[in-house]
């Protein structure tokens, strides 16, 4: 009898793993064939940290009521995007995602990214006519979602330290609205030896670039993102925008601004305001949901003003768009009856007080806040947003079509948020030159949009940007 | 030897190489001919469609200066770590190779824990290190009466700034090169050198860099090669900031790929392409080292 030799040793365990290999796929594509939806797995993403024990729960409780087992997933929202770009190639999207992808509707439905909903009659009856729009909700009269946030907030609320603001002999209920009174203060707080400021103008300068747009606009520029509303021209160049980022030049310069910060991401600096590392913090509505989440303690110690404006007595008023749906069904969805359910479900009595004491992005029925148990600094600044924030108009309102030039635009870079970090760090000098270059590289990107949208067929034209009848401090063609 | 146990050797041959060939060809091969195909497409990654725009990606790439920017800041971190890397490892790889030091193998381990830690790690833990409102090294400086310094922050210290943490980071792969390269040298001709009277100075420039010289140049095009790959230290310790002036060419192309709100695929393919000619040309640079390598060790034998 011959005995085995090391070849045919090796042999036989390469057949026995290469059996092995096609048994394991044999039965893991057996069971990928009936998996999602068939399986009872409802499948859901997002990417809203402050909101990810109220969905853990939600899911929980979601279950037995859809008669599926509902999984739900937090994805960090700087990853989430690359997160659903790879599932959707790979033909792995969850059931119900959030609305972090960046494309227009008619890209996504084009794309075969989102399944149309119905949302029960009931739950209709509580959302706002504003929150269905065509082209941003709803295209051809088909529905893909509706918002759960309100349009009126803010990314750029002044959020302070009381401890520190009050060893500073400052008053942490009477924040300074002004840009002296805000500067004299930060100077009080340095003088108590407590780091005065921190922003988020790192990482990729997205924060910052909204803030500096919204501080524009209680600057006096009347649009948005650099767009003027009555001429429909780019103008980043503004006195307004030179105004403010001047403006944070002088904090910078003056070593108001926490060291460090020009290289901060959002959560970077919030997690040096929720440490009480600083005193003041300039941030969006949801900065206090956020800092709790970091660090409990600070919710006592949370007090906030509005944005500020360059000289006192100047309207606070922002702008800003229709929301869009802040939570979609994947087209590739084997249960869309039940993910419709699970999103009408968010407006549901009990998910809304979740999200209201959650104190992210405020809920549209702003009321629901007043009468909840936040915290006072929550409720003031949403008090602030309600009163100061208007509905602006939009392109793609006016014509829906304009959603194919959104879809053909190029990011434009530097944009105003690398400007800002590129001014207070001395690698620009020309602040303005600066900005009117990227007046015309926008300027320009729209204009190869627009042809390239013409030459497919859009009806579209520059004029779709132009609204001469605007008014600041009102809402824009709101639904009466 | 049989053509058929000729056959029979080959096919047992390809059959132990077959995993190899399928995962290099779906991990390597694949995507290097998909990102050729789409730099010549416009695609944001998202949708179906993919329309085909010729070199136009490669135009926009060559027209934006940023791109010229992140070739620079690549180009100017290769000529920052190079000579570092490649010099300062060889000195204490001498020190290191040295018989009568103590503690050889604590210290040569040592100085190669950082290689084995994951780069993203310490590109992060750094970030806390160097804070220059609440780290360590920024306390004990205004503590001397220095004030805080922003490592990462400033314009004119970022990037040296990541350079010295990457040389600290594969100190210990160019370490070990050498010290594989010392331990070549026979020891009988130092030892022949000093009964001739020759004194460190001498041993060093007669016998050690003459007979180094084919491994220096290997060392050399292996490190400059492996500096082009640096995104996950260069990301989590500034993300390409303070404006751009850290922003290689990997993290330019990744900003177009991933970061931008509507990803533009192919503008991020084409500039991965002429990156790609980049480190193949050092490729090829490489593989003449090699040679050069290998001819001046025959010479010297």
């Amino acid at each position: 009898m011959t005995g085995m030799t090391r070849r045919s040793l090796l042999g036989a365990s390469v057949l026995t793993a290469v059996g092995a290999a096609t048994g394991c796929s044999s039965s893991s594509s057996q069971s990928g064939s009936t998996s999602g939806g068939a399986t009872g797995t409802l499948d859901w993403w997002d990417h809203f940290s402050s909101f990810k024990r109220l969905n853990d729960d939600w899911a929980k409780t979601q279950s037995p009521s859809l008669k599926t087992n509902v999984a739900h997933t937090y994805y960090d929202a700087s990853k989430a995007t690359q997160a659903f770009q790879l599932a959707h190639q790979a033909n792995k999207m969850p059931d119900v995602y959030s609305n972090v992808i960046g494309l227009p509707l008619p890209a996504l439905v084009s794309g075969k990214w989102v399944h149309e909903v119905t949302i029960p009659a009931d739950i209709k009856s509580k959302l706002p006519k504003d929150a269905f729009t065509e082209g941003i909700t709803q295209l051809d009269g088909k529905l893909y979602g509706f918002p759960m946030f309100s349009f009126r907030q803010s990314s750029t609320l002044v959020w302070v330290n009381k401890d520190h603001w009050s060893k500073a002999g400052l008053d942490p209920n009477n924040v300074p609205t002004d840009y002296t009174a805000f500067k004299d203060a930060l100077g009080k707080l340095k003088s108590a030896g407590i780091q005065p400021l921190t922003l988020a103008i790192g990482a990729d300068g997205g924060r910052i670039r909204d803030q500096v747009d919204d501080m524009a606009q209680t600057a006096g520029f009347p649009g948005y993102q650099g767009l003027q509303f009555t001429t429909g021209e780019y103008a980043y160049h503004h006195d307004a925008y030179v105004t403010v980022i001047e403006f944070l030049k002088q904090l910078n310069d003056d070593k108001l601004i926490m060291p460090g910060s020009n290289n901060f991401g959002v959560v970077d600096a919030r997690t040096r305001y929720a440490s009480g590392a600083v005193g003041t913090f300039i941030d969006g509505i949801w900065c206090a949901g956020g800092s709790k989440a970091l660090a409990p303690t600070i919710v006592d110690k949370l007090a906030s003003g509005q944005i500020l404006v360059p000289t006192s007595g100047t309207n606070p008023w922002c702008y800003r768009g229709r929301p869009a749906a802040t939570y979609f069904v994947s087209a590739d969805s084997k249960n869309p009856d039940a993910a419709g359910k699970l999103i009408a479900s968010f407006m549901s009595d009990d998910y809304q007080k979740g999200m209201v004491e959650a104190m992210d992005q405020p809920p549209l029925n702003l009321d629901l806040v007043a009468s909840s148990n936040v915290v006072d600094a929550y409720k003031k600044g949403v008090e602030y947003c309600k009163k100061n924030v208007f509905l602006m108009p939009q392109a793609i309102v006016k014509n829906p079509s304009i959603a194919k030039v959104d879809a053909l635009r190029k990011p434009v870079t530097p944009h105003v948020g690398n400007i800002v970090q590129g001014y207070l760090g001395g690698s620009i000098k020309d602040l303005k030159a600066e900005l009117k270059k990227l007046s015309d590289a926008t300027a320009a990107d729209r204009a190869q949009a627009l042809q390239k949208a013409k030459a497919a067929g859009a009806k579209v034209s520059e004029a779709d940007y132009v609204f001469s009848d605007w008014k600041p401090g009102q809402d824009y063609g709101a639904a009466k | 030897m049989t053509s058929r146990s000729v056959r029979l050797k080959t096919t047992w041959i390809w059959i132990f190489l077959l995993p190899t060939v399928v995962l290099y060809g779906v991990y390597t091969i694949y995507p290097i001919i998909a990102s050729y195909w789409y730099s010549l497409v416009e695609w944001n990654g998202f949708d179906a469609d993919q329309k085909f725009v010729g070199l136009s990606n490669y135009r926009e790439v060559f027209a934006d200066p940023l791109f010229w920017n992140s070739f620079k800041v690549t180009l100017f971190f290769m000529l920052l770590v190079v000579p570092a890397r490649v010099l300062l490892t060889l000195l204490l790889a001498m020190i290191l190779n040295s018989p009568k030091l103590p503690l050889i193998g604590l210290l040569r381990s040592a100085f190669f824990i950082p290689v084995v830690t994951t780069t993203a790690i310490i590109g992060v833990v750094m970030r806390f290190i160097l804070d220059p409102a609440s780290g360590p090294i920024s306390t004990a400086l205004t503590k001397l009466g220095f004030g805080g310094v922003d490592f990462l922050g400033d314009q004119h210290l970022a990037l040296p700034t990541a350079a010295v943490l990457y040389v600290w980071k594969f100190f210990g792969v160019t370490m070990i090169y050498w010290l594989a390269a010392l331990q070549t040298i026979p020891y009988e001709l130092y030892e022949a050198a000093r009964i001739d009277g020759a004194g460190t100075g001498q041993l060093f420039r007669h016998i050690t860099v003459p007979m180094l010289k084919p491994f220096l140049i290997i060392i050399t095009v292996l490190t400059i090669e492996e500096t082009f790959h640096n995104f996950d230290l260069m990301y989590t310790l500034t993300g390409g900031g303070p404006y751009f002036h850290t922003e290689i060419i990997e993290i330019y192309i990744y900003r177009w790929a991933f970061a931008a709100s509507i990803p533009q695929l192919g503008h991020a393919s084409a500039a991965a392409v002429i990156f790609g000619l980049l480190v193949a040309v050092v490729g090829a640079v490489q593989l003449w080292g090699v040679y050069a390598g290998r001819r001046l060790r025959g010479d010297q034998r």
